[in-house]
């Protein structure tokens, strides 16, 4: 691996494989193949991560740690669930809440073991670089800008600083999260006013505020029962002609997926059946396999869906 | 089942399992062996095991085997042999 030209990947990669040698396979094959383009939006991504690593408590180490935690013990367990019985083992929100949500040291924990992810998981990095480098440059000039679940705050982070976005504004229904995401955007130095509101999807009002250019659901929608439900209350939000960037992975068992989606056409057929024509569609397959044998293996895939609303 | 009846069987499955009717497993075959043989794959073949030789691991023993050899023997463990 050479990481030359990319400093973050080099300092976070080499901290990795320190703390975690058997790993080091996995992520040779991740990075292998990686376009130049993409490695540019991994190390922004990398320097991300290290940011906000070493803003914490413990720095990128317990940030490393957090990502083997999510590898081993997080993702290890639910993939042995969903093998032995081809669903995912939550089906129901409240499940999840009680699991994971209302379990604050381990929701931590997994969301850091995420962020790292974005860097080390190749389906991860490529959806992200789809989103930077194909997205949000065909966005129209001034573009209003909405994302649903912000988190880490990474997509506001790219789409704060793009030349297309005109307003950049976050919806999280948890207060705690808000300030997360709040405080995230302040360390990766983004100086462009970021609205973020406590904003339920379902109960906001479309009447009552500006409509989006651009709405984007990034890892949302395997966590609803009713995904189509939540796309039909984002597109009330869309303008005329305005759309939703949806980032879905299929056949990835995690504690807090509910909705399981099996292919990238049954991530297609979500957008479509609330109404949204499909403009632009895209699969990036798990680390060290090829779309085919994902399809043909059920691994994990990340699917894009660019959903349109009508003019 | 003897342990060559076991190794028959898991060469099939493994074969099956990596789509590569090339493999030749033995006793001292790892993971690194084989160019798909990762964790989520390595969790696909533990499970098909189970399928097929009608047995059930514990979640710590799915990670536990480092070699065939090691797997032969957890099978066996498991098959009462």
């Amino acid at each position: 691996m050479d990481f030359q030209n990319y400093p973050s990947l080099e300092r976070l990669i080499a901290r990795l494989l320190e703390l975690w040698p058997d790993h080091r396979d996995y992520v040779e094959k991740s990075f292998d193949g990686r376009t130049p383009d993409v490695m540019a939006i991994s190390d922004q991504v990398a320097s991300c991560a290290l940011k906000l690593g070493d803003a914490m408590e413990g720095g990128l180490d317990s940030l490393i740690g957090d990502y083997r935690f999510l590898c081993e013990k997080i993702v290890l367990p639910e993939e042995l669930h969903f093998r032995r019985n081809n669903r995912y083992r939550l089906s129901k929100f409240e499940d999840a809440m009680r699991e994971c949500y209302a379990n604050a040291p381990y929701m931590a924990r997994y969301m850091n073991g995420l962020l790292i992810s974005n860097v080390v998981w190749n389906n991860h990095a490529q959806a992200i670089s789809s989103y930077v480098q194909a997205y949000l440059p065909s966005l129209r000039p001034n573009a209003d800008f909405l994302e649903i679940g912000p988190g880490h705050g990474m997509f506001l982070y790219f789409a704060a600083t793009s030349p297309n976005v005109g307003t950049v504004t976050g919806w999280d229904v948890s207060p705690t999260s808000i300030e997360h995401t709040r405080h995230a955007l302040k360390i990766l130095g983004v100086t462009r006013p970021v609205t973020l509101a406590l904003q339920n999807l379902f109960e906001a009002k479309p009447d009552s505020g500006t409509r989006f250019d651009s709405i984007v659901m990034s890892e949302i929608l395997e966590h609803l029962e009713d995904p189509v439900a939540a796309l039909k209350a984002a597109m009330n939000w869309l303008k005329p002609g305005g759309e939703i960037w949806v980032n879905v992975p299929a056949n990835s068992p995690a504690p807090d997926h509910i909705f399981l989606v099996n292919s990238p056409e049954h991530a297609c057929e979500l957008v479509e059946t609330a109404g949204l024509g499909v403009a632009a569609s895209h699969a990036f397959p798990m680390t060290g396999t090829t779309l085919e044998k994902a399809r043909k293996r059920k691994l994990a895939i990340s699917c894009v869906v660019v959903g349109r609303k009508a003019a | 089942m003897t342990h060559d009846e076991v190794l028959a069987k898991l060469t099939d499955i493994i074969r099956d399992v990596f789509d590569d009717e090339s493999l030749q497993p033995t006793d001292a075959m790892t993971a690194e062996d084989v160019t798909e043989w990762d964790s989520t794959n390595h969790v696909r073949l533990m499970v098909t095991i189970e399928s097929e030789f009608g047995i059930r691991f514990e979640t710590d023993e799915i990670t536990a085997p480092e070699t065939v050899g090691q797997l032969i023997a957890l099978i066996q463990s498991k098959l009462g042999a």
